[in-house]
């Protein structure tokens, strides 16, 4: 067995080394396209790790209108409640609204400024969204309702966090498929003239009786080298301008939305990737390529 | 299995088409027995390395039942095909030889491939080498070597197996008369221990030197069999 896999292993170093360039360029290929990849793919995790957590904290607030009855305001409760995406709904009174008020700001008297009867609180709803990215659809139906006197909705810092995972989402997508096409092109060549260059002996180990899976075997491993190499480098890649990332980061006070890379995790999961896309580019290569019987067809 | 004075390779009314107008056998129908050692001669195109690659399955006949120890060879999967090629050793006509590669490691190369360990190359290399007198060239590469030693290289290799059949295509094409006389005299010592060896050829110079059964194609059809007594009384 492990005479078998030391052949195998050769016989794929060999095939590398021959091609070297050609290796060179669907490595590094590969490395742009797994790090771009990975890249924008931690971005956007991060962000929306940060967005989920505010989407917990946050609660859209409805003031209703002055002279609802309590029955009016339990109704309109009631309305909120059956809006999609609303996970919770809580009532706050005039009066509650008052003392929290006081309580945040203990430095000043409230009772001096205005008596009970003059408190100019509105009632309100504090609504729970379950996705922070339907607040503002939910915000504006709320708003339409006769009940509602003013609603406040999310705030700039998460309207523009939104609006930056929409847009990496779309250039991951974007660059991630140039890059990864580019790459797999590059790999499944490589692979083509690895046959080409092998043919000679391809055509003996068939005469003497090698398997199909012995002729395949040193040419899947061969691209699943190149995609694991590509990999690595990216997961390295990634780790170093993860660094003056975090220094920035951390000198703009964000470090809530953004957390150093863990390097043996991210690599693992970059050389896996890039072990799978590499075996595959290979098998469509090997698929078209290796050599069949000539002359009419076998049984 | 075959059964008891079944001929080893039987063809029987075998056609091959390469395409609509092209046929490689039209209605080859031969028997050759163990140990037999036959040429089939003729002109290019006259078919006979056709017919090789029948036996080894290179090509799949179109008609007609072509048989090896008993087994149809119609009846052979394409998986089937490497254990096949196992009980068999193949000659290509250009050798077939690796120009990266030492005759020790063209030969180790092949029992690698074929699934044999580092353990085993060792044991089995020298012993093959030996047996067709090329030992003593074993780390020298194929451009440093003769015609002639490079089809010892190349016979070398097709024996890894201890095949009971050997197949070679047009063998000594390229090889001047002293290296054809080597060449032959060397499948002759074979075919005495026992190996059944069928040689494509139009090298007339080889096929007298051999004194052996000859059977002769035109245009994919066979036209002559002649054992060599009978060439003998002929002559």
């Amino acid at each position: 067995m492990l005479d078998r896999i030391e052949f195998i292993l050769s016989e794929a170093i060999q095939s590398l080394r021959r091609n070297r360039w050609m290796t060179f360029a669907a490595i590094s290929t590969t490395a742009m396209a797994l790090y771009l990849i990975g890249g924008l793919g931690y971005a956007y995790l991060r962000i929306q790790t940060y967005l989920d957590k505010e989407a917990r904290d946050f609660k859209l607030s409805v003031f209703l209108k002055d002279g609802l009855s309590a029955e009016d305001m339990k109704a309109a409760g009631a309305k909120i409640q059956t809006l999609d995406g609303v996970a919770e709904v809580t009532f706050t009174s005039r009066q509650q609204a008052l003392e929290k008020m006081q309580a945040d700001m203990p430095g000043i008297e409230l009772s001096d400024l205005f008596s009970a009867a003059e408190n100019p609180l509105p009632n309100s709803y504090n609504v729970e969204v379950k996705s922070i990215s339907k607040a503002a659809e939910m915000a504006a139906a709320i708003k339409k309702e006769p009940f509602v006197e003013k609603v406040q909705e999310a705030s700039d810092l998460v309207r523009l966090l939104e609006e930056l995972l929409s847009g990496l989402r779309l250039l991951g997508i974007l660059l991630g498929s140039i890059m990864l096409s580019t790459g797999g092109i590059l790999i499944f060549n490589t692979i083509r003239l690895t046959i080409m260059a092998r043919r000679r002996e391809m055509r003996i180990m068939e005469l003497v009786g090698a398997t199909r899976g012995a002729i395949v075997q040193p040419l899947l491993l061969e691209g699943m080298i190149q995609g694991m190499s590509g990999g690595l480098l990216a997961g390295g890649l990634l780790w170093l301008s993860s660094l003056p990332t975090q220094a920035v980061v951390n000198q703009i006070g964000a470090s809530e939305i953004w957390a150093p890379i863990e390097l043996p995790r991210t690599l693992l999961l970059l050389v896996l990737a890039g072990a799978a896309y590499g075996v595959i580019c290979s098998l469509l290569a090997v698929r078209e390529r290796t050599p069949k019987p000539t002359g009419g067809s076998f049984a | 299995m075959p059964m008891a004075g079944e001929p080893y390779i039987r063809f029987d009314k075998v056609e091959v088409a390469y395409s609509d107008l092209v046929a490689g056998l039209r209605g080859a129908t031969f028997s050759i027995d163990r140990g037999e050692f036959v040429f089939f001669v003729g002109q290019t195109g006259s078919g006979k390395s056709t017919l090789l690659k029948v036996i080894s399955r290179q090509v799949a006949h179109t008609s007609g039942s072509a048989t090896l120890a008993g087994r149809d060879l119609s009846a052979v999967t394409p998986e089937e095909v490497p254990h096949l090629r196992r009980q068999m050793g193949i000659v290509p006509q250009d050798f077939g030889l690796l120009p990266n590669k030492n005759v020790w490691e063209n030969v180790g190369y092949a029992l690698r491939a074929t699934g044999k360990g580092r353990k085993d190359v060792r044991k089995t290399v020298p012993a093959i080498l030996e047996r067709v007198n090329i030992l003593h060239r074993a780390d020298a590469f194929p451009r440093e070597l003769s015609q002639g030693e490079q089809q010892r290289v190349a016979i070398g290799r097709a024996l890894i197996h201890n095949p009971p059949l050997l197949l070679a295509d047009e063998l000594t094409a390229n090889l001047d008369p002293s290296h054809t006389r080597e060449i032959m005299d060397l499948l002759l010592e074979l075919n005495l221990r026992g190996t059944t060896i069928l040689v494509a050829t139009h090298d007339m110079a080889a096929v007298e030197h051999a004194q052996q059964r000859i059977i002769s194609l035109e245009f994919g059809s066979i036209v002559d069999d002649r054992k060599p007594q009978e060439q003998g009384a002929d002559a």
